[in-house]
């Protein structure tokens, strides 16, 4: 008797083809809407995730535990930091920048794409919340896939809009599949917008497999860093001072997210002396934040590649090198004072080296080789609107930086914040120049 | 030529016995002795791993066994000279793979006789010990020494052929480029012969081997008894797969028997490799077979100690036949035990862990990729 080969229906296929169907439904509400009705409620949801004693707020914290491994402690203050600024103001302000004109950008209409499709990535909640609000912001329905570690922050998102406004919560259906399920991939990436989130290669996937009509907007592989002048360690107070801010940006999320510093320059012709002041001063602050803000889930093979960085820089000591290493007595924290500006791997988790560099240029040549893949950058100890600094910043930003700002806040981007150097909602957004008078000029 | 010293050509001439020894032996004690001497020989005459072992308080007076010689970091390799001998009397250095411009670690011989010995001792016991004594067609997917000078793997390749092959061996990738086709042909002219050939190589040119023949629709059938060795991993190569996948495609595409398909674990910075024991041991547990010359502790990167069984942990290992370098090397790579002590163990794959960061990345992952294969 032959065994027949049986090919069951997808299951998660069929589910996702019902959830376009109800998104194209959606879409006709969501057009019909002023603007001040898809704005107000999505600011009334920001102030919910915000407010820390709102169920919402707690779930998100529950959910980003169980689900990422971070600890209660980092989750509640990396949110605290991350929402402080992300208002309903502030987003109805993003808007307005973006939109001065409802459904019009220099006379020419905005049309909304029928559907958008949005990969979310990473574990920190805040990208993400943001990513799945910003379709239904240029009006267009927002089927999600979400992260495999942040399966959570859509449908919470969901949820709450629903609860705030049952008809443009059905403006968002979250899907989720993995990425190897062909049968979803495919009519998940077939809507006209797809936005995505992730490594390099799951870019470059996911445009390969789209049609040149469609729209795609990639946010890859991105890493920020720390900066700080070397006179500014002078003294003791300001090195503790400066180094409690740095240890906030390095410990919230585990130093795993794209504004999480990989590494901190010190510039400045006294950058050696300097550094050595800076590790003293940061060993004593990483230290406190493991108390308060405990390391969470690591994999194995991350702490065994922090020993063995640990190890290489003993052996390297050991070979006349002359580098420093402090690090707490497991792998909760680790820091390298190196000798040169020269990249090093870097596993993160809580794992920073320091490089003295005598000048700027000394610091543009060596970041170079990051070129393009460069976020943020915490910039201490440069007196603002002075030559120096603005020349720092324009080499910095040559090199991709897309956003400065002071240490202990690389983790607290304003909502609307140019990531990767882009507006957050013009990327999402399709003209029609009608040539008709009354939607001109 | 230049005289060794006498005490090193003592601690050779003894590892070198212990390594021509059949059938293998373990002797706890004699490997203590031997490695205990030759942590005294290499802290003497490696200055900078004396200072990495003085950093940690630990002299060849201090010690009391084995496994409180301390282990350097694989990295290490690339960041200095780790020798044991004058620089002039170095005949053959070993680089581990890299680009130009890129950091590469160096294993430095002043002999090559402990790891000739050493490498021919476990391809006889582990992979070829039915086949002789008649010499095989062996294949490899490799370039050959000549063409790899600084390849450990190439070297290595050398000498088994020059000891085992037969005449119609020889190595299958010239100028860099996997020669597929000349290869296919070789091996579909030999399927209707009765003698066993062995194939071995990298894992990534067996990988682009498999899609060559899998985009000709082709299957091969070695003769019985042909079997398989791959060794290395994917990073920055072709695409990757996982190590049961490709064995179970190797057996499928080739028509060997799977437990003849068998995995090497070795790296540049040691001397010994480490075979699967699926030949030895068919009906047993899969695991590496640690040679008696070898030890392998598996350590607990928070505490540094010795896991418990059936945990995980680093892959750290003692080659007493490392004598003109540093014979405690400690690995990233992770690993488990299969039946404790010397028995053997698995060495676990690693998650990339990508996804999960998000657009974040570790900048040495990203600097890596930026680079040409």
């Amino acid at each position: 008797m032959s065994n027949p080969t049986i090919h069951w229906p997808d299951a998660r296929a069929e589910q996702l083809q019902a959830a376009r169907g109800r998104l194209e439904v959606a879409a006709q509400g969501l057009a019909a809407r002023h603007r001040e009705d898809v704005v107000r409620p999505l600011g009334q949801l920001l102030e919910r995730f915000r407010d820390p004693e709102s169920r919402w707020h707690q779930a998100l914290i529950d959910g980003t535990v169980e689900q990422a491994g971070f600890s209660r402690e980092t989750v509640s203050a990396g949110l605290k930091l991350g929402l402080a600024n992300w208002s309903a103001e502030a987003l109805a302000e993003m808007v307005q920048r973006e939109f001065p004109t409802e459904n019009k950008v220099g006379g020419r209409k905005l049309v909304p794409f029928p559907m958008t499709s949005v990969v979310l990535a990473g574990a920190i909640p805040m990208p993400n919340l943001l990513a799945s609000m910003m379709p239904l912001l240029v009006g267009s329905p927002a089927l999600i896939k979400p992260a495999a570690r942040d399966a959570l922050t859509p449908v919470l998102l969901s949820h709450c809009l629903s609860d705030l406004d049952a008809e443009l919560g059905a403006c968002i259906e979250v899907t989720p599949f993995p990425s190897t399920d062909t049968a979803c991939l495919g009519p998940f990436l077939s809507s006209e917008c797809v936005v995505a989130s992730g490594s390099d290669e799951t870019i470059r996937e996911i445009a390969h497999q789209l049609a040149p009509s469609q729209r795609f907007v990639g946010y890859g592989h991105k890493l920020s860093l720390a900066v700080v002048n070397a006179n500014t360690l002078r003294q003791r107070n300001h090195s503790d001072e400066l180094a409690r801010c740095l240890s906030a940006d390095i410990a919230l999320w585990d130093q795993l997210g794209c504004l999480s510093p990989a590494c901190v320059y010190v510039v400045g012709e006294s950058a050696t002396e300097a550094t050595s002041r800076l590790l003293e001063s940061l060993a004593d602050a990483l230290a406190d934040r493991a108390q308060q803000w405990p390391r969470g889930e690591v994999p194995e093979e991350v702490r065994a590649a922090i020993k063995q960085q640990r190890d290489e820089a003993e052996m390297r000591r050991a070979g006349g090198e002359d580098l420093q290493l402090l690090h707490s007595r497991d792998t909760a924290w680790t820091i390298i004072a190196e000798t040169s500006g020269e990249w090093r791997p870097a596993p993160l988790h809580r794992f920073i080296r320091l490089h003295p560099v005598a000048g700027h240029e000394a610091l543009l040549r060596a970041v170079q080789p990051m070129a393009g893949h460069l976020s943020s950058v915490a910039l201490a100890g440069f007196e603002s609107a002075s030559p120096l600094r603005s020349s720092l910043v324009n080499g910095l930003a040559r090199l991709g930086v897309c956003r400065v700002c002071p240490p202990g806040l690389l983790q607290a981007p304003a909502l609307d914040w140019p990531h990767d150097g882009r507006a957050v909602l013009q990327p999402l957004a399709r003209y029609l120049d009608s040539g008709n008078p009354e939607h001109g000029h | 030529m230049a005289t060794r010293n006498s005490d090193r050509a003592e601690l050779d001439h003894s590892i070198l016995t212990w390594i021509n020894e059949t059938p293998w032996t373990q002797d706890e004690e004699r490997f203590d002795i031997l490695a205990r001497q030759l942590f005294a020989h290499q802290f003497a005459r490696c200055a900078p791993y004396a200072r990495f072992a003085q950093g940690r308080g630990l002299t060849p007076e201090s010690i009391e066994s084995w496994h409180e010689i301390p282990a350097v970091p694989a990295a290490a390799f690339k960041e200095m000279a780790l020798r044991s001998f004058p620089e002039s009397e170095t005949k053959k250095t070993f680089r581990t793979s890299g680009t130009s411009g890129q950091k590469r670690g160096e294993l430095h011989l002043d002999t090559l006789s402990l790891y000739e010995a050493s490498l021919l001792a476990s391809l006889r016991t582990l992979l070829l010990a039915d086949l002789e004594p008649r010499r095989t067609m062996i294949r490899v997917l490799a370039p050959s020494a000549e063409e790899a000078p600084d390849s450990s793997l190439s070297h290595m390749f050398s000498v088994l052929l020059k000891d085992f092959g037969s005449p119609e061996s020889g190595f299958d990738v010239t100028d860099g480029t996997l020669q597929d086709a000349a290869l296919i042909e070789r091996l579909q002219a030999s399927s209707s012969s009765n003698e066993p050939l062995v194939l071995c190589g990298t894992a990534f040119a067996f990988v682009h081997l498999l899609d060559h023949l899998g985009e000709r629709k082709l299957r091969l059938a070695c003769p019985p008894g042909s079997r398989i060795m791959e060794t290395g991993g994917f990073k920055g190569r072709s695409r990757e797969v996982s190590r049961d996948v490709l064995h179970a495609e190797l057996a499928r595409c080739f028509g060997i028997k799977p437990s003849l398909v068998i995995n090497q674990y070795g790296m540049t910075e040691l001397g010994s490799q480490f075979y699967d024991s699926r030949l030895v041991d068919p009906s047993g547990s899969n695991r590496k077979c640690v040679p008696p010359w070898v030890r392998v502790r598996l350590v607990d990167p928070e505490s540094s100690l010795e896991v418990e069984p059936g945990e995980t942990g680093m892959v750290t290992i003692y080659d007493l036949a490392n004598t003109g370098s540093v014979a405690a090397v400690q690995t990233a790579d992770l690993g488990r035990w299969i039946s404790g002590g010397t028995g053997g163990f698995e060495v676990l794959g690693r998650r990339s862990g990508e996804e999960e960061r998000g657009c974040s990345i570790a900048a040495d992952e990203m600097l890596s990729r930026d680079e040409p294969y």
